[in-house]
């Protein structure tokens, strides 16, 4: 524990919007001397899926964690659908659902009894039709009777949703939710999270996929070591990046994706088991430059192609570094 | 409450649907019991008694007559000299020697083999109890036999109804110690506490719910064990079962907290195991479980003295082999107690929520 006291007690650092439902400002956390979490301010309103997205160890964790109360902030303020977080940890897990990462839950218990038991213990309906309503809701029917080890990884996800939603909260914290699960899977989870905002709740999620930020969150928080580098919607962010945009191309033999990022109009470039990639804000100048980079190399590029800009470029644009590496 | 009586009862359901968990809890000590009561079938034990001086007076007379009649007893006769000697040989479990004091009084001075592990002590105090009864018969208001009367064991005691406490302890201890402290390390482990920390249901009524299956757990054990004693392998209860019932939980709670200690300390699964088996291990043998305490060597008793299971060990065994009561076993009922708080501090001061430090 570091000596800096939490100041939670100063709600003058919080600028109250009509519609927010999470205000969080100056939220620091360190362990050591590592800043996990690095002055964060965020604003999520009422009723939109918000997403944080960030590579792994970008704080994106730690900072949900702060927020569900679970963790101490070491400084900073966090204010969820009225209540002081810091200063009441307890009270805010009555309006709050949460998934955490692991969905590790008790052995020897169904579906069914593990949405009754959770509902019970976040003080939530435990009436057997709000339980089998629960179930349905997140397409567990023919599995309300299986232990969670008879479940696969979709349907433990889609499990540990309901269990988070017993209370009929109306915050949601989902933290990874589709880490890990086949492309179907995923897309299945999207429309139940769509659905569950569409049925008015507000959902806070955490991601490493730019793709699914850009499909599902209606706002977006970019998060790289600890800070918050961008917060709007997928689509701003993207044209904030003006005409930038992607080039690709597959190359034989070895190629120095540094000369290649040191082009006109380049951000950067990888050059990765024979794909090259190369992110530009000027399409022409650098996709001219590349091909008489090629021609005086005697190097053929193939399968060319240039596509518009995605968050993965945000992201590079502002760190200068991919959010895979 | 009503989140705490769902916890529970998913507890309860847990702890029946998990096969393992209910073989040691219930037929690894159930195999004990039926495998010492079959070895040991018939084995009415007949105690052998030397008696001598049965001619010192006309009392001294009728008393070894009524001996000889008497169930259980395997009583000869002979002169003072040759039964000692008999006892030392190991021919004899206990020896009475008779002599008259007046011709209204005499004295029974009873010698046994402190040697004897199995049945040295059991003799002795089944003689004790047969010389008090004859006193009583005698006369109500003190008889004519001077006997130094302290410990009463009743008569007729089998190796089986010795054998049933220690095992019905045995099993609280790992049920209590082992069942709840790799619950508790696996539940962390897995993040399933940190899940639980993510309800408004606090820590506090998260524990009780555990006690409180784990309780059930300990009293289903104690009923099935004594159960199967008394219709299988004639085990004789002839204490209160309410007193025993009282001793079980009192003995559950102890061993209970030492598990939360354990979860507390222990890292991992493996831990934890290592941990619980490394204490209960020696405490089964130490503690009067399978043998009387004092037959063991002279420099081992202080060691035993501190072994938690030894108490509860004692104190169920004096609530049903002998007709013990509550206050009786103050000192047995203490230690546990103080096992109990002690542990469950030290619990609460180690407690953490999660794996890795953070």
């Amino acid at each position: 524990m570091s000596g800096a006291l939490a100041c939670g007690r100063h709600p003058s650092t919080i600028t109250s919007q009509p519609d927010a439902v999470i205000e969080i400002a100056g939220l620091v956390k360190r362990y050591g001397s590592f800043i996990a979490v690095d002055s964060v301010d965020l604003t999520v309103i009422r009723n939109e899926i918000f997403g944080i997205l960030g590579p792994n160890g970008a704080g994106k964790t730690t900072t949900l964690e702060m927020v569900e109360g679970l963790r101490r902030p070491d400084s900073g303020t966090i204010r969820v659908a009225g209540i002081d977080v810091v200063a009441n940890p307890t009270a805010v897990k009555r309006v709050i659902g949460v998934q955490l990462q692991t969905t590790a839950l008790f052995d020897y218990l169904t579906a069914w009894e593990l949405i009754e038991l959770f509902a019970a213990l976040c003080g939530g309906d435990t009436s057997r039709r709000r339980v089998d309503e629960l179930v349905s809701m997140v397409a567990l029917e023919e599995k309300s009777g299986s232990h969670v080890n008879q479940l696969s990884g979709g349907q433990r996800q889609r499990l540990s949703i309901a269990l988070s939603i017993v209370n009929d909260p109306e915050v949601l914290f989902l933290d990874e939710p589709t880490t890990g699960l086949d492309p179907q899977a995923r897309r299945n989870l999207w429309d139940l999270i769509r659905e569950l905002r569409d049925a008015g709740k507000t959902v806070v999620m955490t991601t490493h996929y730019m793709e699914e930020a850009e499909a599902l969150c209606d706002r977006v928080a970019v998060m790289d070591r600890g800070r918050i580098i961008a917060v709007d919607t997928p689509r701003s962010l993207i044209q904030s990046l003006g005409e930038s945009a992607t080039i690709r191309a597959r190359i034989d033999g070895d190629v120095d994706a540094s000369l290649i990022a040191a082009l006109p109009g380049a951000l950067g470039a990888e050059f990765i088991g024979g794909q090259l990639t190369v992110h530009t804000e000027d399409v022409p100048a650098t996709l001219m430059a590349l091909l008489l980079f090629a021609e005086e190399r005697r190097m053929r590029l193939e399968n060319l192609a240039s596509e518009r800009a995605t968050l993965e470029d945000v992201f590079l644009a502002f760190t200068g570094r991919s959010l895979r590496e | 409450m009503k989140p705490l009586g769902y916890m529970l009862r998913a507890n309860l359901k847990m702890s029946f649907r998990n096969r393992t968990a209910l073989f040691w809890n219930l037929a690894f000590p159930l195999i004990f019991i039926l495998l010492f009561g079959f070895l040991f079938r018939g084995g009415d034990i007949s105690l052998r008694v030397g008696v001598a001086g049965h001619d010192a007076s006309d009392i001294a007379g009728s008393i070894v007559a009524d001996m000889q009649a008497a169930e259980g007893f395997d009583a000869t006769i002979g002169s003072a000299h040759d039964e000692l000697r008999a006892l030392q040989d190991g021919d004899r479990n206990v020896v009475v020697v008779f002599d008259a004091l007046s011709d209204e009084r005499v004295r029974a001075s009873v010698y046994w083999d402190e040697s004897d592990p199995q049945f040295g002590q059991i003799a002795l105090s089944a003689v004790r109890q047969y010389l008090l009864e004859a006193n009583v018969a005698f006369s109500e208001d003190g008889g004519p036999i001077d006997i130094d009367v302290q410990a009463i064991q009743a008569t007729g005691i089998e190796y089986i109804d010795f054998l049933v406490p220690g095992i019905l302890a045995m099993s609280l201890m790992n049920s209590g110690m082992i069942g709840l402290a790799s619950a508790f390390v696996t539940y962390r482990e897995k993040g399933i506490l940190r899940r639980i920390r993510a309800t408004p249901f606090p820590l506090s009524s998260f524990i009780t719910a555990r006690i409180l299956s784990q309780l059930v757990i300990s009293v289903a054990q104690a009923v099935v064990l004594v159960s199967v004693g008394i219709l299988a392998v004639g085990l004789t209860v002839r204490g209160n079962l309410l007193n025993v019932l009282v001793m079980v939980i009192i003995g559950s709670l102890g061993f209970l907290s030492l598990g939360f200690v354990i979860s507390a300390f222990a890292r991992n699964q493996e831990t934890a195991d290592s941990l619980a088996n490394g204490i209960s291990f020696p405490m089964l043998f130490l503690s009067g479980v399978f043998f009387p305490i004092d037959a063991a060597p002279g420099w081992l008793q202080p060691i035993m003295r501190i072994m938690p299971l030894r108490y509860l060990v004692d104190g169920l065994r004096n609530l049903m082999v002998r007709d013990g009561t509550l206050p009786e076993q103050w000192l047995n009922i203490l230690v546990m107690l103080a096992t109990g708080v002690v542990g469950f501090l030290l619990a609460v001061r180690f407690f953490r929520w999660e794996s890795s430090a953070s």
